[in-house]
Formats: structure tokens, C-alpha cells, sequence
């Protein structure tokens, strides 16, 4: 059972969601506006915020600003709008994750226990793997180069993470597939090295030069440990 | 051609010259009758009392008639010849006059048709920019709309998760109207996020991440899906070999593709497959979507991607919008790729079927030579 605050100004759905979150369990705190929201997450001290982006007076970035200050608690934030500008601006405010309205109870309540496992389980520094000077976030899927986000398409993310995870790792094209697309695709090893081609064109500072993805001739490919 | 009035009065002569030779045209002959009558006379008559001899009759036919004839004949067709030209002059000037005037008119009616044509483009112009703004505010209005639906829509769905989490103690007579309600919610709420989709897109805040893209893995998993395991015997996907990957963006193109099969699933018959093909043909890799469905007329193809279409009163009975091909359609184009639509596709008159088929680029290839890591 975790200890839940509800921060929205929409009263039935307040409602709807308190009933909800506590039939799966859970002990809820409700609140209609931002400013008790917060008066709210002092007194209960949640284990996790669902936070309404849109509020009058206090909206939902202003309050979860505010709540940065005094508390590193995670935080869903309930948006209407699914613009990347305010998913990108949510996560570098230290949101943990969002949904868009309409969204399903059942889908808020996996969320919330997908980020109170990952905090139990103390993955949350695992979360962003960092090598050299770049930083790759698994949950958001965001990667940085010194600092610059660097746009990769979900496949050659996740090509980045399974090298990333294994440093120093000579990893096979068909590993490589196996990893991505599954044991069934293991004959199409031929995908990987336009991929990884790809890959390199965005990540690289040199793409000639590789740095992060390198090549074993005939072995296959590695990121480098050091 | 227009030829100076001045210059084609350059000859004949003057009017008065003209008149001079009119008078002399019977002045000269007579002249030179008298003339010869008084030299004659002065050869052949010598006195009072001498007979008028023969000669002097001959010579006065022959000098005093023939010669003042021949310069009268001269004259006259002289004359004749600056009448016709005066004539002709006169004519020619008047058809000048006439041309003048025409190209006047004619000047004078081509800069009113470019002034109406002006106002007309002006008008045109005004009318577009209308448009425009009238189809931005329909587009912030649907915006607006559907925004303003997510929340109540958030709420009865949260309702009806709460009441079907305890559907057990409700009568039978009340479980099936609650199952027709979630569906009917979950369907409204689909039909807010595509419109909010389409809105992003036309408003440009939804654009690609292009790069490269394996179909079969992409294409298993959007058959899935939409219509459900591979041995369920709804669907066939066959990839050719060696097909390289398309250069698109993952998650637009597998709503595409979603799109497509829900399309072909809600119109075909259940008991056929529906075929998905991905093949490379004239430089595009192309994915296409076959049905044994109703088909798509002629006339209706040209129309069938615009927004909220419909084919017919089809899709009253399979709770279509018209919007699911005009998203696909912007987010292809969104790719750099194209859509179409070929029907019949079968020779059955009762099933024609149609093919949905997207065509995008081939994922660029690494230069020769810069890399061989892969496995030998």
C-alpha cells in the first residue's frame, strides 16, 4: 500500500480516481488546487504526486516547481496536451512520467506502480546510463551528447542501450537482433549494419571516427569502456 | 501595316497640279489642232484665190487630230491613274484610321480585362486568406472541442472501470448496456486523440523522426495488434526477401499500417484474410494492405483519403469517422511518402476487395567500404 496525493481542480474526476486508487489498494489523499496540493504533500508526505498540469491560479508546472524544492517525490503529471514541448518541458522539470487525458484508470495505476517498483528497487540511479560524455535516459528515452539531445528513432535507442549495457562488449549482429527485434528475426542481420550506420551519422561527432559504436571487423560491434 | 497618310501623298502631285492636268488634258489638243491647222494652211494655202488642195486635209487629220488625240488618250489615263491612286490613298488612310481606332478599342478593352483580372485575383487572394483563416479557426475550434472533451470523457471512463470493477454484483440485464457504454467510451475517446493527432499535424507540432525502419518486425507486431495472433488465421504477412528497411518514422508508419488493417478489418469479411505484403518496386519500398471487403468505387477514390469521408452510407453500420485514411495520408506525406488505393482487386463482383497500398523511400545506404563489422 502506498500513500497517494491527487492534486487535480476537476472534482469528479478527484473523486472517481480517490475511489479507484483505493480499491487497487492504496491510501489516497485528494486535493482541488495546486496551493493545497502542497499544504497536502507536507502533511502526508506521499510516496508518489499525480499532479493536474492545468489549474487555475497555481497550475500543475508552477506546483510541481514548488514541490521540487522541498521533495525529490516522484510525480505523475496528468496532462490535456500531448505536445512534445510539454512532455520535454514536464521531464526537465522532474516529472517521472504523464498521460494524456483521455486516459484509463488501469493505465494510471500500472504507471504508478511501475514507478514505485523502480524507486523499491532503488533503480532509479540505474535509470540514465552515462558513457564519455553522453547520457541515455531508459525511461524517457532521451539522449544527450555534452549536454545536447540527440534525436534516435525507438530502434536505434534501443541498439545505443543493448551496446550501452554491455561496455567493452563485443556484441554480434545477430545478438544485436535477438536484443531488438527478437529470436524469430535472427536471420535478418543485415538491418543492423544500416542501422548502426544511421546511429553513428546522428551520434557521433565523427561518424567516420566512431567513438560510442565501434566496429570488431568480423566480429560485430562495442561501445567502449572507457 | 500603317502607312504615314503624308508619305502616301507624296505623289501625285498636289491638288492643284492634279487640276492643271485635268485642264490641259483638253486644252493641249486643241492647242495643237489649232496649231496645225494654221501651219498647214500657212504650207498648202499661199492665196486668196488657191484651192484647198488634198494635202492640207490629209495633213491637218494626220497632225491636228492624230497627235492632239494621242496626248488627250495620255492625259486622260494619266488622270484616270491619279484618281485611282487619290483613291486608293484615300481608302488606305481610312483603313488606318479604322486599324487606329480598332487598336484603340481593342488597348482600351485589354486594360479593362487586366483590371478586372486584378480585382478578380485580388478578389481571389481575399477569398483564400478567408479560407485559410476560416480553416484555422475550425481547426482551433475541433482543437478546442476535443480538448475540452478529454476531461469528461477521463471521467466516465474512470466511472465505468469503477463500476465494472464490481460488474459482478450487477444484474445480467445491466452488465451488457455497461459493456456497450465502455465501448461506445473508449471509441469517443480514440476518436478525440485522432482529431487531436490531425490537429497537431496540420498545426505542424507533430513531426517526423525519419530513419530506418525493418518492415517485417514493424509489420508483424501492427498485425498483431489490430488484428490479433498470427495462427488466428485473420491475417497473412509475407515480406520479400532481402527487402531493405524503409526510411521512415517507426511510430507514425505502425499507425499507418494500424490504420490501414483496422480499415480492411472493419469491411472485410472475417472469414478471408487480410494480406499484407511488403515488397520494393520503382525505387520505394511499399507496403501493401489487400481485402476481400466491398471495395472502393471509382468515383470515390479520388476522395477517399480527404477528411471525413465516407464511402457511401458504408460506415454508418462500422462506426467510421472518415478520418482514419486522412490521417494516414497526412502522416505518409508527413514521411515523404505516398498513399493510394487500387480497387477491384478481385474478380468477384460481391467482394471486389481494394488494396491499400504506402510507398516510401529506401533507408540510405552507407557508402562502400566504410564498415565491416558486421559477422562474416
Amino acid at each position: 500500500m502506498a500513500r497517494l496525493l491527487v492534486i487535480d481542480d476537476d472534482r469528479s474526476l478527484l473523486e472517481l480516481l480517490s475511489d479507484y486508487l483505493s480499491r487497487a489498494g492504496h491510501s489516497v489523499t485528494g486535493a482541488p488546487d495546486g496551493q493545497r496540493g502542497l499544504v497536502a504533500a507536507a502533511a502526508v508526505g506521499p510516496d508518489l504526486v499525480i499532479l493536474d498540469a492545468t489549474m487555475p491560479v497555481l497550475d500543475g508546472w508552477q506546483t510541481l516547481a514548488r514541490l521540487r524544492t522541498a521533495s525529490s517525490v516522484p510525480v505523475i503529471m496528468l496532462t490535456a496536451r500531448s505536445d512534445e514541448a510539454d512532455i520535454l518541458r514536464g521531464f526537465a522539470g522532474g516529472v517521472d512520467d504523464y498521460v494524456t487525458k483521455p486516459f484509463s484508470f488501469a493505465q494510471l495505476a500500472a504507471r504508478i506502480t511501475a514507478i514505485l517498483e523502480r524507486r523499491a528497487s532503488g533503480s532509479q540511479a540505474g535509470e540514465v546510463l552515462r558513457a564519455a560524455d553522453l547520457e541515455v535516459d531508459t525511461v524517457r528515452h532521451r539522449v544527450r551528447r555534452a549536454g545536447d539531445l540527440i534525436e534516435l528513432t525507438p530502434t536505434e535507442f534501443t541498439i545505443l542501450v543493448t551496446l550501452l549495457r554491455s561496455p567493452g562488449r563485443v556484441l554480434s549482429a545477430r545478438q544485436i537482433v535477438a536484443a531488438v527485434w527478437g529470436e524469430e528475426y535472427l536471420d535478418e542481420t543485415g538491418y543492423i549494419r544500416r542501422y548502426v550506420w544511421h546511429l553513428r551519422q546522428k551520434l557521433e561527432h565523427d561518424p567516420h571516427a566512431p567513438r560510442y559504436v565501434v566496429n570488431e571487423r568480423g566480429i560485430g560491434y562495442v561501445f567502449p569502456a572507457d | 501595316m500603317h502607312v504615314p497618310a503624308a508619305k502616301v501623298r507624296a505623289w501625285p502631285p498636289s491638288a492643284s497640279a492634279a487640276s492643271i492636268i485635268r485642264i490641259a488634258r483638253w486644252a493641249l489638243p486643241v492647242a495643237l489642232f489649232a496649231v496645225a491647222v494654221f501651219f498647214e494652211w500657212g504650207e498648202h494655202v499661199r492665196g486668196d484665190g488657191d484651192a484647198i488642195s488634198a494635202a492640207f486635209y490629209t495633213e491637218v487629220v494626220v497632225f491636228g487630230l492624230l497627235g492632239p488625240a494621242a496626248v488627250f488618250a495620255t492625259l486622260t489615263l494619266v488622270v484616270r491613274l491619279i484618281d485611282a491612286y487619290v483613291r486608293t490613298s484615300d481608302e488606305l488612310a481610312a483603313v488606318n484610321r479604322d486599324l487606329e481606332t480598332r487598336i484603340a478599342q481593342r488597348t482600351q478593352h485589354l486594360s479593362l480585362a487586366t483590371a478586372q483580372l486584378a480585382e478578380a485575383n485580388e478578389e481571389l487572394a481575399e477569398a483564400n486568406e478567408e479560407l485559410r483563416e476560416l480553416d484555422g479557426l475550425k481547426s482551433e475550434f475541433v482543437s478546442l472541442v476535443s480538448h475540452q472533451l478529454r476531461a469528461p470523457l477521463t471521467n466516465i471512463r474512470g466511472a465505468l472501470e469503477l463500476v465494472e470493477g464490481s460488474a459482478d454484483g450487477l444484474p445480467a440485464s445491466a452488465r451488457r448496456p455497461l459493456q456497450i457504454l465502455s465501448i461506445e467510451a473508449d471509441h469517443l475517446a480514440s476518436l478525440v486523440t485522432k482529431i487531436l493527432d490531425i490537429s497537431r499535424l496540420e498545426a505542424g507540432h507533430l513531426s517526423a523522426s525519419l530513419g530506418p525502419v525493418a518492415l517485417e518486425p514493424l509489420l508483424a507486431r501492427a498485425c498483431g495488434a489490430a488484428l490479433g495472433p498470427e495462427n488466428g488465421g485473420r491475417w497473412v504477412l509475407s515480406v520479400a526477401p532481402g527487402l531493405p528497411p524503409a526510411w521512415a518514422d517507426e511510430a507514425l508508419l505502425e499507425e499507418v499500417v494500424r490504420n490501414l488493417l483496422h480499415n480492411a478489418s472493419v469491411h472485410a469479411p472475417s472469414t478471408l484474410p487480410i494480406e499484407v505484403r511488403a515488397t520494393i518496386g520503382e525505387g520505394a519500398v511499399r507496403i501493401a494492405v489487400d481485402d476481400h471487403g466491398p471495395g472502393v468505387p471509382a468515383e470515390e477514390q479520388a476522395r477517399i483519403f480527404q477528411s471525413f469521408h465516407r464511402v457511401g452510407d458504408r460506415d454508418t453500420t462500422t462506426n467510421g469517422y472518415g478520418l482514419g485514411l486522412y490521417f494516414a495520408d497526412k502522416l505518409v506525406a508527413a514521411m515523404g511518402g505516398t498513399i493510394g488505393v487500387t480497387s477491384p482487386l478481385w474478380p468477384d463482383a460481391a467482394a471486389p476487395g481494394a488494396r491499400f497500398e504506402v510507398a516510401l523511400a529506401v533507408a540510405p545506404e552507407e557508402p562502400p567500404g566504410q564498415d565491416e563489422a558486421e559477422e562474416d
